[in-house]
């Protein structure tokens, strides 16, 4: 079930910014949010970031969060201080030409689920 | 039933698929008259295309009682017509109980718009050649039925 | 004495006993080859080619919906005239029952039928007479014929037509009485005629009917010399010359006998009524629900029924193609003369056993199916070919629009695997099916339609629902939307406020889709009214929403 980081940089033809070291990790959640805010109240350990933003409040919130690494969409390209912070916290940090939309929409169609699933109980 | 695909009288072709909706009672039947229409096209004797009406309609009615909806495939080979009905519902339990004559778990509803006889079935067992039902509790059913001409 | 319906003349081998339908006709000159009777046609038998409709005559089943239809007076109708009737020495009008509705509410059934004799008949038969006497025999067969559930009633000729081409496993449940009209032409020439002292061959039988189709005969072998009905005389045909004599009549004979069974027969339900009958009977009028009733019956249901009595004429013979009154006064009137004689038959109940006995209600031969030939002969065959048929039908637009001459693409593209129309008269054809990439390529959907899709609900704008879907954007940065967005994509989003309205309606986005269970703010969702665009809310979180948004294939995102 669900897919490792390596699998993932294949399928969303990722490069590899920092952390490669955290690529046999097995995803099978994901969260596509632009807003930190919430994705520290709903996240779970366990769970991939894909976001627009690339800044350092990206990093500490995947920290903070337990969070298995973080995709940055939209080729956008993240400050070389983001890529040392995230090798330091041992966050892989991933980015893609995909958008938001495709990236999220691959994932999906791969068996990565969203984060609600895990929160709610299982439909008798 | 073995082999999925070949009958005895030669390969099986797909050659329709059909769509039911779960608790919709107006439109119940209507899978059944229009694989009764496309065989009497193809040829069909009609004791063979009665069987068959029949087969599909109890299929069919199961599907949108208890099934919540589901699918029918035609298959086509000549000298026989496969049914294969699959739905996506909570499976039969116990199978023997549901093969008994006048056994229904049929809510007070649907017996009071005529069905629930528990007949559906036995039925389909009367009148098909042979007949296979694939089903677990939570994991859906798939009936798969052949009337030889 | 032999059982009645036993008789050895049943077990006659039948000869072709229907002839093909004959009795509606292109006329050519008045033909423009519009497709209005193509379309109209229940059994898809006309086709439309070179400017001319042409009917064909083994798919034809002479309901008449044809000549309902055309706006340009380009059927024919194949029935007698009035002089035909009158050119024999002596000529007996058979007056149906429904004759008794077409004169409005001040003309009796009396009136009419010494109106019939005044215009040149030299005598007239109340065919509602016979069909009382008729019930009875019906129900007498079905007595004796317990095992037949139902028994489906024999009058309707284009029924009986339908069955024998289209549902043969049912000829067994036609009731084997001879129609009515058939009983009195037969009667009339086999024993009347001699009873008045006249020559069989001087002898005219016509039946005054609302339909022309009523001419068919299945009981007619085709080797006999003489059919027992000269010819079939419709009510607009007469009308003019009844109505004149109508009004300066005097009624100085009662001829009229009959009760409101046998009058009832003009209307749908009138036989299944008086047929007494233990058990279930059922009338049923219109081709389509004849239709339904003859598939749902050929499929082993409605077994509790005993008796069918279906006609394809709404309402009954008195909304036959060739009625004059409009068939809801019609039926008031029918109605009415039926209150008035009373339901209790008057037939001599032991002179009617004696007949029935006598064998005078049964068929002479049996029908023979005629059954639409199958796809092919052989059935592997008949296989190929249906798969051909699917497989053309995925190369045409399946908007039934008539260009190629065919009534819709479904029937066109059986036409082309069957040899009968080639393949380019379709002008909309694609040379092949389109690739599975071209379908990866997706599809275009309406907002409504991804509504219904992703089970969302509408927040505001619903004017904007017909609006059509490219692609989608997920983000919840105002500013990047703005960069990259295109128009007509939906924006999957967990902002709220008024200014996505804003920012939505200047890149021309199809709608916005809130995700996670939130709420937009009031001043979005008037803003959006005005705008006119649609605000959409989803329980999903933004990723599961984006992946089932992606799953669609709405057209190609970036």
């Amino acid at each position: 079930m669900g897919l490792t980081l390596h699998q993932i940089v294949e399928f969303l033809e990722a490069e590899v910014l920092a952390y490669p070291e955290g690529l046999d990790r097995v995803v099978t959640h994901a969260q596509g949010s632009d807003l930190m805010s919430d994705v520290l109240a709903f996240s779970h350990p366990n769970c991939l970031l894909i976001t627009g933003l690339a800044n350092h409040q990206v990093i500490r919130t995947a920290e903070v969060a337990g969070l298995l690494g973080v995709v940055v969409v939209r080729s956008k390209r993240p400050a070389e201080a983001v890529i040392i912070l995230a090798q330091e916290c041992e966050v892989p940090l991933l980015s893609t030409r995909l958008g938001m939309f495709d990236a999220c929409g691959t994932l999906f169609s791969r068996g990565i689920r969203g984060m609600s699933d895990l929160a709610r109980p299982r439909p008798r | 039933m073995t082999d999925p695909k070949h009958s005895q009288q030669g390969p099986l072709q797909l050659v329709q698929t059909f769509t039911i909706k779960g608790d919709d009672f107006a439109a119940a039947g209507s899978v059944s008259l229009a694989v009764k229409r496309l065989l009497k096209e193809v040829g069909f004797p009609p004791d063979a295309l009665r069987r068959v009406a029949i087969t599909a309609f109890e299929a069919e009615m199961n599907v949108v009682m208890y099934g919540g909806g589901g699918e029918v495939e035609l298959l086509l080979a000549p000298g026989t017509a496969r049914l294969v009905v699959r739905d996506h519902g909570p499976g039969i339990p116990d199978l023997d109980l549901a093969m008994q004559e006048g056994w229904s778990t049929a809510t007070a509803a649907m017996r009071e718009m005529g069905f629930g006889a528990g007949m559906g079935l036995p039925n389909i067992r009367r009148n098909a050649t042979r007949f296979n039902i694939d089903t677990a509790p939570g994991q859906g059913t798939t009936l798969t039925a052949d009337i030889d001409i | 004495m032999p059982a009645p319906w036993d008789g050895a003349a049943m077990a006659n081998p039948g000869s072709e006993l229907i002839q093909p339908a004959r009795h509606y006709s292109i006329d050519p000159e008045a033909c423009i080859g519009c497709v209005l009777c193509m379309k109209a046609c229940p059994v898809k038998a006309i086709r439309v080619s070179r400017g001319l409709a042409q009917i064909r005559p083994d798919i034809c089943v002479d309901c008449g919906m044809c000549y309902r239809v055309c706006p340009h007076d380009a059927v024919r109708v194949a029935s007698a005239k009035l002089e035909d009737a009158l050119r024999f020495p002596h000529s007996v009008a058979i007056a149906h029952p429904a004759l008794f509705s077409q004169f409005g509410y001040d003309v009796t059934p009396n009136q009419v039928l010494l109106a019939l004799k005044r215009i040149g008949f030299s005598d007239v038969i109340d065919l509602s007479w016979v069909c009382e006497m008729s019930s009875v025999a019906i129900a007498d067969y079905l007595h004796s014929h317990p095992e037949i559930t139902p028994g489906i009633s024999a009058s309707c000729p284009v029924v009986l037509r339908l069955i024998a081409q289209r549902f043969p496993s049912l000829l067994p449940n036609v009731v084997p009485v001879l129609p009515s009209r058939l009983l009195a032409a037969k009667t009339l020439k086999t024993r009347l005629a001699g009873r008045y002292g006249w020559r069989q061959d001087e002898l005219g039988v016509f039946l005054i009917s609302p339909c022309p189709a009523k001419m068919i005969a299945p009981q007619d072998p085709v080797n006999m010399a003489k059919p027992y009905l000269d010819g079939v005389i419709c009510f607009p045909d007469v009308y003019s010359a009844l109505f004149r004599e109508l009004r300066t009549l005097e009624e100085d004979q009662t001829i009229f006998k009959s009760s409101g069974c046998g009058l009832a027969w003009g209307a749908s339900g009138g036989q299944a009524e008086a047929v007494e009958v233990a058990g279930y009977t059922l009338a049923v009028a219109g081709f389509s629900e004849v239709l339904g009733i003859l598939e749902v019956l050929e499929a082993g249901r409605l077994t509790e029924l005993r008796f069918v009595e279906a006609r394809v004429c709404l309402d009954g013979s008195l909304g036959g193609p060739l009625t004059v009154e409009n068939r809801y006064r019609a039926k008031s009137v029918l109605a009415r003369v039926i209150k008035q004689h009373g339901t209790q038959s008057r037939v001599d109940r032991a002179r009617l056993r004696n007949m029935i006995d006598q064998g005078a209600f049964a068929w002479e031969y049996k029908i023979q199916p005629m059954p639409t030939p199958p796809l092919a002969e052989e059935p592997a065959e008949a296989i190929n070919r249906l798969q051909a048929i699917n497989e053309l039908c995925e190369r045409l637009p399946m908007s039934e629009c008539g260009v190629c001459g065919a009534p819709d693409c479904a029937t066109f593209a059986e036409d082309v695997v069957l040899g009968r129309s080639p393949s380019d008269r379709c002008p909309f054809i694609k040379a092949s099916k389109e690739p599975k990439d071209a379908q990866a390529k997706g599809r275009v959907m309406t907002v409504r339609e991804l509504v219904k899709e992703l089970k969302l609900k509408v927040a505001a704008g619903k004017t904007g629902l017909g609006r059509e879907v490219r692609g989608g954007y997920t983000s919840d940065l105002l500013s990047d939307v703005m960069a990259h967005a295109e128009a007509g994509a939906v924006w999957v989003t967990i902002q709220a406020h008024q200014n996505v309205v804003a920012v939505a309606v200047l890149k021309d986005l199809a709608a916005v889709i809130l995700a996670g269970g939130r709420k937009f703010e009031d001043d979005a969702l008037s803003k959006a009214n005005q705008e006119g665009l649609p605000l959409l809310t989803s329980e999903d979180n933004a990723f599961t929403l984006t992946g089932k948004l992606y799953g669609l294939r709405v057209l190609p995102s970036k």
